[in-house]
């Protein structure tokens, strides 16, 4: 990737990120936001998250990229996260688990 | 900055430099709400290492320049949609990085609206520069502050913003830094993964959100073929979808809307 194309990639995400923290505060106000809106977007982080993570673990080569250790490892990461309310908790669960089947297997 | 730091006493504001109206006696570096501020961003920022840490590790193999990947901790200080960034960049198309950062970011509106009322009687610099450093952990140590007047609001703000932004400076730094003598075999890339995967399980509350996550996944499976990993923005707005027809019918079966509808 060109250095303009990087550049210009972090300056949009990061000018957007900026308009979503003070979007309401500077031009907004007190009104209150739609209750539909507001709802919607609460379904935003765990769609496009669950998204990138199938798109991440099958690497560009389809379904048959996603493999046994990583949807284990998935599975046993999140439900641990979940249980323990503890991110690093869920994160060295899951790798302990794709590890072991990664060389099990 | 030194201003920030410095309060010598002065005897006419000035009207240029920004008035955080702190005590004109002692460093504003004693003032008890800073102090405040950073003891309770400590337990807040511990967990954000191994995440920093992961994040600049993914910088080095990213297929941005590694420091464009890292300026983006400066410009974009956001880790979830960072990694999504760093993951997607030239190997999805440039606007599927882009829109995937950008929606993963549209959460922080709810925030901004969340504290409206806290910045509307605020300094005008403040509206404009507080905003910046509204990340997750910070919303959830200013929301919960009711107790502070307008001027600790500021000093409390910004000084858990400058914690957390400098911090993850320094943690995402370091990843970059070590993140490259990780072995390759050691499949840290998988790490970015779980890391996601409890950041979606950790906060459901509404089965909406179930719904969201499993129609996202299940979505951008059967459209993982597309060109330029599209299948990634179908599959999320297939999730919000989903979710959203999921409240409505949830709503509608709702006693509240069976009661207006027998009125009517």
């Amino acid at each position: 990737m060109s250095v303009v194309s990087g550049v210009a990639m972090i300056l949009t995400v990061g000018l957007s990120t900026y308009l979503f923290r003070s979007g309401v505060i500077l031009f907004v106000g007190n009104r209150p936001l739609p209750d539909r809106f507001v709802r919607t977007l609460q379904s935003v982080a765990p769609a496009v998250l669950s998204a990138l993570i199938v798109t991440m673990i099958a690497g560009g080569e389809g379904v048959s990229g996603i493999e046994l250790p990583e949807i284990v490892a998935l599975g046993v990461g999140g439900t641990t996260a979940r249980l323990s309310k503890n991110l690093i908790l869920g994160l060295a669960a899951g790798m302990s688990v794709f590890w072991g089947l990664d060389w099990l297997m | 900055m030194m201003m920030l730091l410095s309060t010598q006493p002065t005897s006419e504001p000035n009207p240029i430099v920004p008035q955080l109206d702190v005590p004109m006696h002692g460093s504003i570096l004693k003032d008890p709400i800073l102090r405040r501020a950073v003891r309770e961003s400590v337990p807040l920022f511990i967990p954000a290492i191994p995440f920093g840490f992961i994040l600049g590790a993914a910088m080095t193999r990213s297929e941005l320049p590694t420091w464009i990947a890292w300026l983006s901790s400066i410009t974009v200080f956001a880790g979830a949609a960072q990694l999504a960034m760093v993951t997607s960049a030239g190997v999805a198309s440039w606007w599927t990085a882009v829109a995937t950062a950008v929606v993963i970011n549209s959460r922080h509106i709810m925030y901004s609206a969340g504290l409206t009322p806290r910045f509307q009687n605020q300094p005008r610099w403040f509206r404009w520069v507080g905003p910046f450093f509204i990340i997750d952990q910070v919303f959830a140590l200013v929301a919960a502050r009711s107790d502070l007047d307008r001027r600790q609001f500021r000093i409390y703000t910004l000084t858990a913003g400058l914690f957390f932004f400098s911090s993850w400076l320094i943690v995402t730094t370091a990843g970059v830094l070590l993140g490259s003598a990780v072995p390759t075999n050691w499949k840290i890339e998988m790490a970015v993964a779980v890391m996601f995967a409890g950041l979606v399980a950790i906060p459901i509350q509404k089965l909406s959100a179930v719904v969201a996550s499993v129609a996202g996944a299940g979505a951008s499976i059967l459209f993982l073929d597309l060109p330029n990993r599209l299948g990634l923005l179908v599959g999320a707005a297939a999730g919000i979808m989903a979710a959203f027809v999921t409240d409505e019918l949830i709503e509608a079966r709702s006693p509240a809307a069976r009661s207006e509808d027998s009125q009517a």
